[in-house]
């Protein structure tokens, strides 16, 4: 009964990672947590779920959501504590703020192709190049560095072959068309490759493919589209040399 | 001489020449160079940025572009503005005290080039005023496909694609595997007289032989008329964006243009 073998979590770790900070805020307050800073929110709540849920591991060999042995070693007897949390929603974009967020940036750069202080992603002030928050590919301290690496290489390969596999998928890498990263990421978790966001993103990187962050629907055409619009009622026109 | 290039992205540079602003730099992203510097020199009601407003005249010096998407001119221009805050830049160097900001802002772009996702990209380096051209470091020399070059550029809009050509095409081949090729992923030669035809992928794996680790080709040799090609000018003629494509063909029929590099 005290098999080493992976257990089947009752209650799997929602994505707190892909939440929006009103979300986190209120589910802090729930355990009389005042809000903190966003990653801030996301780490307390991943340590809250932790203890409340002992003998929680992860759903295979590999991949963790979280370290694996909880902090007080001594509770780890225990039966697991039934809660039934409701799992989070799939992750269908990144961050919920991001639309609202683009439009303000949008209309207050009205006047310009795109202002200084424009970046598609998220809140000026933020890196733009943490856009995809990093969930499942925190420290995986069940295992052992060495395999760590050999299980990360073969799901890149993974990842590489899942891309030529697909004609569709392939053509648009060899255009140059942006991927979306939350479509590329449901697909390849739906062919049971689990790779954490940075990872992705850093194997993306390496292969010089551009990915695309924008929400279904509001794709950067539509976006460009309403600038040109603007600007073209403002704009001098310049005769080409 | 003016090039005239059809779906434009780029990334430029601006050089403030008013002695009281000492040289400031300011980095955008533009569809249409031409109209761009007009805007930021008429002021933000016109269109101009605000922060450039009132604070010139201001010169476009430097233009990177050939960047396939907006986004992908997007990411560009964010990591030139936030070099430290950039992840894939980490290894640049703050600005020294005897740099200036455009010394700095070249040493960052430089770097730039050689990094993915950036690297493998079709770009063009392209001064847009002689007298504050910079050359590459000896140890920040770009990728070998990304070539620096000196002239106006001029954003063209794309004439209104030749459809009905497409569909009166005879049947074609590719030249790799045999197969027919339907229009959505054909590729063709833009080297005049070549007659090549392929297959998308097909000739993106051809090319891959040499680099068989990456997805995305950079350069190859034609099948058909052996000539060096660049992958992002196949893919630019396949949209109907010939408009830099006959400065590229009609050089490299001579040499290419490292050799006319001193070093």
């Amino acid at each position: 009964k005290r098999n080493k073998g992976p257990l089947v979590p009752i209650t799997p770790m929602p994505g707190f990672s892909d939440m929006d900070t009103p979300e986190l805020k209120n589910r802090l307050n729930r355990f009389g947590v005042r809000p903190l800073p966003k990653k801030q929110m996301v780490l307390k709540l991943k340590e809250i779920h932790q203890y409340t849920h002992q003998l929680q591991s992860s759903e295979s060999e590999e991949e963790t959501s979280g370290p694996q042995r909880p902090p007080n070693a001594s509770n780890s007897q225990s039966a697991p504590l039934s809660f039934k949390q409701p799992t989070a929603p799939p992750a269908v974009s990144p961050v919920k703020l991001q639309p609202s967020e683009e439009d303000e940036l949008l209309s207050a750069s009205q006047n310009s192709d795109t202002s200084s202080t424009f970046n598609p992603f998220l809140l000026p002030r933020s890196n733009p190049e943490l856009c995809v928050s990093e969930d499942d590919d925190s420290d995986t301290e069940g295992i052992t560095a060495s395999q760590a690496v050999v299980c990360e290489k073969d799901k890149l390969l993974a990842v590489r072959q899942f891309i030529l596999s697909d004609p569709k998928l392939y053509a648009r890498v060899l255009q140059y068309q942006p991927l979306s990263l939350a479509e590329l990421r449901s697909s390849l978790k739906a062919a049971g490759i689990r790779l954490g966001a940075a990872k992705l993103l850093d194997f993306l990187d390496s292969q010089c493919i551009t990915f695309s962050t924008a929400k279904q629907g509001q794709n950067a055409s539509s976006r460009r589209k309403r600038r040109v619009k603007t600007t073209t009622k403002k704009s001098v026109h310049l005769p080409c040399a | 001489m003016v090039v005239e290039v059809e779906s434009f992205y780029g990334v430029y540079m601006l050089y403030c020449t008013n002695p009281k602003f000492k040289g400031r730099i300011y980095i955008g992203f533009t569809v249409n160079p031409e109209r761009r510097i007009g805007q930021h020199n008429a002021g933000r009601h016109r269109g101009g940025a605000k922060r450039t407003s009132g604070r010139g005249p201001w010169e476009m010096v430097l233009i990177i572009h050939g960047f396939p998407s907006d986004i992908a001119a997007l990411r560009f221009e964010w990591a030139w503005q936030h070099p430290h805050s950039s992840r894939r830049l980490s290894h640049v160097a703050r600005r020294s005290r005897k740099e200036s900001s455009l010394q700095f802002h070249w040493r960052v772009v430089s770097s730039m080039l050689r990094v993915a996702p950036w690297s493998r990209l079709p770009l063009t380096v392209r001064w847009l005023k002689q007298e504050y051209r910079m050359d590459f470091a000896p140890e920040l020399q770009p990728p070998l496909h990304i070539p620096l070059t000196f002239g106006c550029v001029c954003a063209k809009t794309k004439p209104q694609q030749e459809c009905k050509e497409q569909d009166e095409r005879p049947v074609e081949r590719c030249v790799l595997c045999g197969v027919f090729v339907k229009a959505t992923d054909r590729l063709s030669c833009f080297h005049p007289s070549c007659q090549m035809v392929s297959h998308l992928i097909c000739l993106a794996k051809h090319f891959l032989k040499a680099e068989p680790s990456h997805l995305l080709p950079v350069e190859g040799k034609c099948p058909g008329c052996h000539h060096s090609v660049l992958w992002g000018s196949l893919i630019r003629h396949k949209n109907g964006c010939y408009g830099d494509l006959e400065e590229i063909s009609s050089s490299s029929s001579q040499s290419h243009w490292t050799d006319e590099l001193q070093l």
